[in-house]
């Protein structure tokens, strides 16, 4: 008995060091606990995610002695300033906030520290509270967690209210109802500033966002059942579904959009196309979940609740595998489709998140740790969703169910159920589509996709002709990688426990 | 003093190290990268002798970078030095605050390319931009911005970097312009010739070498033409306004594919070659 007893004491006194470890980790509170340590984050220039690192950095300096250097690059050199950092074993940065799409190419290589154990130590991180997919998909390669959260991205429709209601609209359902939505309000004037207006906004410039706007049309068409199915490859052999009559309709959607926007949109970023939506001169949008806290920001917008988000518009046909033709829904096909649409929110991007460089001292790499956590936090977290320069939208289960970040933000309560429920309709979906997350994902998107798109909305291709040469490169691509290890790689980034 | 061959080594010394610690070795490395099937993602290295050129020559979007920047350069040089060449000529005699106009055609030069490119961008948005707003205020309806266009994109990015480049050209020409005594000028009045002629016969042939040489710098420039560019349109609408340099620039830096973007950029170093060559024969018969 009293060897049991002295086995339980020890058993408890090693759970109460275990313990007091943990907190040590995540206790932020700790003055001068990293005194000395400089954390070198490097991100993109901003203001949007720069922002919120800049702005907490002293906060977290008064807490823990810590001095947060945020360094910011261009987002289209940060991929490659990173893999040069790391490659060369130059690393000069011990963290970074990037988007979590390139694990697939810096994981392998062992670039980033495995964050499982601090994590499981962390409790005030709440890492719970952080939603499942953002959990599975976002943090995590081969079931390792190697970051942390600070952004939930979805695509999502914006439209404006006041237009719709006016004229007894509903917010599309399907694509073929947000053309005809655009096509009614193209060329009115929607502002009240005696000028003609866009039906619809999108970011359509090259080396810009528009393989994701493209992508998030053709995933209705293209995944009907379920994450696991993927809209990209086909899971049997890696051959690319891009190339079909299911991704046709969705280039015949995209140019049709392209002639019910502003004249300019072949050369409009999601910078300009925003700017457009809150000024009040787009009926329709389709973006990340940035709009939303934008809209009701009194500094630049003009629609502040007068903007609707719906979980993006789907379609009553779908590419049946077997036959590879488009074929109207039915409960065998779409098994997950609502009033007979099928719905398959596009998660482009997959939220920036905060990693670690695997090389950093370990006292770094602590305090790095500890200011991610920190970000991530609730009490940070939930007041940062809420403001639209900082780039970051919800992602913990509490910003959805708080509310009174969002009433403070401006929001009415209304606009923020309407806001939060369309991201709430995406990230409870079955049919969510994952973005790429594969060896030489840049290539496949960024050059293969964004060049044939941007050349097929400017005339230079027709819809044959860009199907087919997106095919070819990425088969190319495939083949000079190793297709096996290539579908192997597709396969796992599609196994996420929801 | 004369030097000898010690101290002319000796003086040539630390810009021989710097070029070849910083120029040379870099290039060369660069020149290797492109036989081989390196990057940064890959553990093993294979040689690929000439592949990643004949690739890159075979890749349609380089042809179109290549038309484009012929386009590119056959029409903004001559128009940046006969516009340049016009403004200097304009202001060869005194006038009031010419000083002060000297300055401001600096300006467009000294602003850098990557800020002209956000400037024009911001000034021809089709919604938001400064022309539109002014249109608007005379109660015209809006335009749709040329940099949108495919149609036009090519056009205006050549119109903006002549607008950058001219004022430059013509500070350059100004001085030799104003050089010229003023007795040629009086002669030439008196023997009754044309402003035309007065170009011709006693303007051109003194400048003539510098715009030579003007040509040639701005040659190689345009050849080159990225900053501006990859800012105000990323190459688009489609491939308008891809140029050698942003299809480089794209196969390094955005498709990881190091050896493709090394390749290009030797090509692109081998055309300029070619017109540095063209240089210095054409300078080589001017001195004769």
């Amino acid at each position: 008995m009293s060897r049991q007893l002295a086995r339980a004491l020890v058993l408890a006194l090693a759970a109460a060091v275990i313990a007091a470890c943990s907190n040590g980790t995540s206790n932020t509170s700790s003055n001068n606990k990293f005194s000395g340590v400089t954390v070198r984050v490097l991100t993109f220039t901003g203001p949007q995610i720069a922002e919120p690192l800049q702005r907490r950095g002293p906060d977290f300096e008064r807490l823990t002695g810590a001095k947060i250097e945020v360094i910011t690059v261009p987002f289209s050199d940060l991929y490659q300033k990173l893999l040069t950092d790391f490659a060369t074993k130059t690393n000069s940065y011990d963290a970074t906030v990037f988007d979590p799409q390139w694990m697939g190419d810096y994981v392998p290589s062992g670039y980033l520290e495995d964050l499982g154990g601090r994590i499981q130590g962390d409790s005030a991180l709440q890492w719970s509270d952080i939603a499942p997919f953002f959990r599975d998909f976002s943090a995590s390669f081969k079931g390792h967690i190697y970051t942390i959260p600070l952004d939930g991205d979805f695509q999502m429709v914006y439209y404006r209210t006041d237009l719709l209601q006016k004229d007894g609209l509903q917010p599309p359902h399907t694509w073929d109802d947000y053309i005809s939505i655009a096509q009614h309000f193209q060329g009115k004037d929607l502002n009240g500033d005696g000028k003609a207006d866009y039906g619809s906004c999108l970011a359509m410039k090259r080396s810009a966002q528009s393989y994701w706007m493209y992508s998030s049309i053709a995933s209705a068409f293209i995944q009907s059942q379920g994450t696991k199915q993927g809209a990209f490859f086909d899971t049997n052999n890696m051959e690319p579904l891009y190339n079909n009559p299911a991704a046709a309709k969705a280039l015949g959607i995209y140019k049709t959009l392209s002639k019910l926007g502003p004249p300019d949109q072949l050369n409009n970023d999601v910078g300009d196309s925003r700017g457009l939506f809150v000024t009040g001169r787009c009926a329709l949008s389709l973006d990340w979940g940035d709009i939303g806290p934008l809209a009701v920001d009194k500094t630049q917008s003009k629609v502040i609740d007068k903007v609707g988000a719906v979980i993006l518009p789907g379609s009553k046909q779908v590419l049946d595998r077997s036959t590879m033709q488009l074929a109207d829904c039915n409960p065998t096909l779409c098994p997950y489709a609502t009033n007979g649409v099928n719905h398959s929110p596009f998660a482009a991007f997959g939220g920036w998140s905060g990693a670690i460089n695997h090389a950093a001292s370990t006292k770094v790499k602590d305090a790095a740790y500890a200011f991610l956590s920190y970000m991530s936090q609730p009490a940070q977290s939930r007041v940062d969703v809420t403001i639209g320069k900082t780039g970051f939208n919800p992602y913990r289960t509490s910003h959805f169910t708080n509310m009174g970040p969002w009433l403070a933000s401006g929001m009415s309560q209304q606009a923020a159920q309407n806001y939060l429920g369309a991201i709430k309709d995406s990230l409870n979906s079955p049919n969510m589509v994952l973005d790429m997350r594969i060896p030489q994902t840049a290539f496949y998107q960024q050059t293969a996709q964004d060049t044939a798109l941007a050349q097929f909305l400017a005339g230079e291709l027709s819809v044959n002709q860009t199907m087919a040469q997106i095919t070819a490169q990425w088969d190319k691509k495939t083949d000079e990688i190793g297709r096996q290890s290539q579908l192997g790689a597709y396969k796992a980034s599609l196994s996420v426990t929801k | 003093m004369r030097l000898t061959r010690r101290d002319r080594l000796l003086l040539f010394a630390p810009l021989a190290i710097l070029l070849g610690g910083w120029l040379v070795v870099p290039a060369l490395v660069g020149l290797t990268a492109t036989l081989t099937t390196y990057t940064p993602l890959t553990t093993s290295v294979a040689f690929a002798r000439w592949q990643n050129y004949s690739d890159v020559l075979h890749d349609p979007q380089f042809a179109e970078a290549v038309r484009n920047v012929a386009i590119f350069t056959l029409v903004a040089v001559p128009l940046e030095l006969a516009l340049g060449f016009g403004i200097a000529y304009l202001l060869r005699r005194p006038i009031r605050g010419r000083s002060w106009w000297r300055g401001l055609l600096l300006l467009p030069w000294l602003v850098s390319p990557i800020a002209t490119g956000v400037m024009w961008h911001y000034l021809f948005s089709g919604a938001t931009g400064v022309v539109n707003f002014v249109l608007g205020w005379l109660g015209r309806p809006e335009l749709g911005s040329p940099i949108g266009d495919v149609r036009l994109a090519l056009a205006t990015t050549i119109a903006i970097e002549v607008w950058r480049v001219a004022p430059f050209v013509t500070f350059l020409l100004l001085p030799g312009l104003v050089a010229i005594p003023e007795e040629r000028w009086e002669q030439a009045t008196l023997a009754g010739t044309s402003w035309f002629q007065r170009i011709v016969k006693v303007a051109l042939p003194e400048v003539a070498p510098l715009m030579l040489t003007v040509g040639m710098l701005l040659t190689g420039q345009s050849l080159g033409a990225f900053d501006t560019i990859l800012i105000l349109t990323g190459g688009g609408p489609g491939t308008a306004t891809l140029t050698p340099a942003l299809y480089s620039y794209d196969r390094a830096f955005v498709t990881n594919d190091w050896p493709a973007g090394a390749a290009s950029a030797w090509l692109i170093a081998a055309g300029v070659a070619v017109v540095g060559a063209a240089y210095i024969r054409l300078s080589g018969r001017w001195s004769r």
